[in-house]
């Protein structure tokens, strides 16, 4: 059986900056996709095999996380958030989609507010940085253990990365300006989540102009373990369709 | 105590048990039906004169057996009957429902009477499944799926959406939202072990539970037992005003007046009403896992065959019945509060062919004799 943290088919693959090196993962055809890891670190999940199948799929590796190397002056989420608007710039000439899971989804925004040029759609998974979260306090993260997946090595340099980033707590310009972010966005939360409190996310849907937000029923924070077919489903229906995926089809019923 | 004043609404004109189920509804006459309606609505509505905390009813499908296929349309009528009284509506078979538009009615009946729902979210009886074609095997996760629905509904700010089992909702956003904040007051079942547990694991939306197929104390008490401890471990402490009985309810000048009248009411009420819905009970309880294990599918067996077997005297003894003159049902009243520890009882009193006469007389002497001995407690 392949472990989880086993990226194949992904290939690793590397892109120069001014600050350093970026490493990312891709695989897939189709449309560019952005895929933004969570404080847990790079590691493979159903979503993301499951978006590579119709889309070109790119998961870059935060610096400091996975144990990579951290870039000398990138230090806070704006820094973070321009790093990763260069790689798309560099790379891609149309604005792209991003999926941003959590820390990936406070991420996700950061580059949505300050580069709303490069998103076209924005799938938000519980992000951050839009509550206050005691980091020393490590609620449960996955609802169904026998899906969670194992451990990373790395675990320890991930939650100090995640840290240095401020992550845990009320970003206050993002706070600030939620109600700039344009673009079609989607907020997916379990309804088992013991991470990322409801009511933030729904103070999120009600600033962003053009926001869904979506419960996945008996997933915890850790919802692309806990529900993948729920979460690909939704999901995979947005990035499709954009907002006609309120509509229902044929396909849809039961 | 609280007392909750609980309807059928039985049609009355049969001479023999259907022959099978669904009941064959040739013989529904239509006129007597708009007459039964006006004498039960009136009745419902006399419940708050009478002084009791609600005034209740249920769902029920195929059957003589009930004639509220959708309950929320009589509670709705009693919205505006009534003033003060709570509208019991216990409840919704929410499996076979679309929670959102259960979330919907109840939101509408709870603002139309100014707070006064109580949101009874019930599983059911295992026929009635074949009745809207939904797996019975499926009820106690559909329940458990659609109580969340129904609860974020009620009380989700903005639009949502739903990625579920049984249920997927693009966007919801309910109007009107329910007068009662954070949301209405919800009552499930709770008749054995199981479904208490199953009710507790809601402790969250504290609940009221509510076990109206008493076949002996010591079952029920165990009931509330587990709903007690398995809710305080989650946070929620029940007190009596949160657990409810439900018995048939015959209330006479003198005990052997109340006895007879019982006897031939529950006549009706077994022999005819309820005759093919045990047959067909049986069949779906027998073929599927609607009672999880076979052990709960047989006590569930048992319970029914113990409750026809016994006599009226043994019924009241088991905690079954409140049957008698108000003097012995108030002593009735206080053994099941002291046994039970509960705050809200419910009486049936229009049993089977029970005369409107005396289901009135027993109000009344509820009203004058009985309600002032515990409504005060």
């Amino acid at each position: 059986m392949m472990a989880q943290d086993d990226w194949n088919p992904f290939r690793s693959d590397k892109a120069k900056t001014a600050s350093g090196t970026l490493l990312f993962w891709r695989d897939g055809d189709g449309r560019p996709l952005i895929y933004l890891h969570s404080a847990g670190g790079p590691r493979p999940s159903p979503l993301i095999r499951a978006l590579s199948r119709s889309r070109d799929v790119y998961a870059p590796t935060v610096p400091g996380f996975g144990g990579s190397p951290r870039h000398e002056g990138i230090d806070d989420i704006a820094a973070l958030a321009e790093l990763i608007a260069g790689f798309i710039a560099g790379r891609f000439s149309e604005p792209v989609d991003i999926v941003g899971n959590s820390f990936g989804g406070w991420l996700a925004m950061r580059i949505a507010l300050a580069h709303p040029d490069l998103v076209d759609h924005l799938v938000l998974e519980a992000p951050a940085g839009v509550y206050d979260r005691d980091l020393d306090v490590v609620p449960r993260i996955f609802a169904r253990e026998e899906t969670a997946p194992p451990p990373s090595p790395h675990r320890a340099g991930d939650v100090a990365a995640f840290a240095s980033y401020g992550g845990g707590r009320i970003d206050p310009e993002l706070a600030d300006r939620l109600g700039e972010i344009t673009a079609q966005t989607l907020v997916v939360i379990g309804t088992e989540d013991e991470m990322a409190p409801a009511t933030a996310m729904q103070r999120v849907k009600a600033a962003l102009p053009n926001c869904h937000l979506t419960y996945i029923y008996e997933a915890g924070h850790g919802l692309e373990h806990d529900a993948p077919e729920r979460v690909g489903r939704v999901v995979s229906d947005f990035l499709e369709r954009g907002q006609a995926f309120l509509v229902p089809t044929a396909r849809d019923q039961r | 105590m609280q007392f909750s004043f609980f309807h059928l609404m039985p049609w009355t004109e049969l001479s023999e048990p259907p022959r099978e189920w669904p009941a064959s509804n040739r013989s529904f006459d239509p006129v007597k039906g708009k007459e039964l309606y006006d004498t039960y609505l009136d009745t419902l509505a006399f419940a708050e004169e009478c002084g009791f905390s609600w005034t209740s009813c249920n769902e029920h499908h195929f059957s003589p057996y009930g004639l509220m296929a959708n309950c929320n349309l009589v509670a709705s009528v009693l919205a505006q009957r009534t003033k003060r009284i709570k509208l019991g509506v216990v409840g919704n078979l929410v499996p076979l429902l679309n929670p959102v538009r259960v979330a919907e009615e109840y939101a509408m009946l709870d603002v139309m009477s100014g707070g006064r729902l109580v949101a009874g979210l019930l599983r059911g009886v295992p026929h009635e499944y074949i009745a809207y074609n939904i797996p019975p095997g499926e009820s106690r996760a559909r329940l458990k799926e659609a109580v969340e629905v129904i609860l974020r509904a009620w009380t989700e700010p903005e639009p949502f959406g739903w990625e579920g089992e049984y249920y997927r909702y693009p966007s919801v956003s309910i109007w009107p939202r329910p007068y009662q904040q954070p949301h209405p007051r919800i009552i499930l079942s709770a008749s054995n072990a199981e479904s208490a547990e199953f009710a507790a694991g809601f402790a969250r939306y504290r609940p009221m539970i509510g076990i109206v197929l008493i076949a002996d104390l010591d079952a029920t008490k165990a009931a509330i037992e587990t709903f007690r401890t398995s809710s305080r471990a989650r946070g929620y402490d029940p007190g009596p005003a949160d657990i409810m009985t439900g018995h048939h309810t015959c209330i006479a000048e003198t005990d052997e007046e109340a006895f007879a009248q019982m006897r031939s009411a529950e006549a009706y009420f077994h022999g005819v009403l309820m005759r093919s819905m045990h047959d067909a009970q049986k069949l779906v309880v027998q073929k599927t896992r609607y009672f999880g294990d076979e052990r709960a599918t047989k006590r569930v067996g048992d319970h029914l065959a113990e409750i026809k077997s016994k006599s009226l005297e043994e019924l009241v003894e088991a905690g079954s019945i409140l049957c008698g003159s108000p003097e012995s049902v108030v002593r009735q009243i206080k053994r099941l509060r002291d046994e039970l520890g509960h705050g809200v009882i419910q009486m049936t009193m229009k049993i089977g062919s029970m005369p409107e006469s005396a289901v009135r007389r027993g109000m009344e002497l509820f009203r004058d004799r009985i309600l002032p001995e515990l409504g005060g407690e």
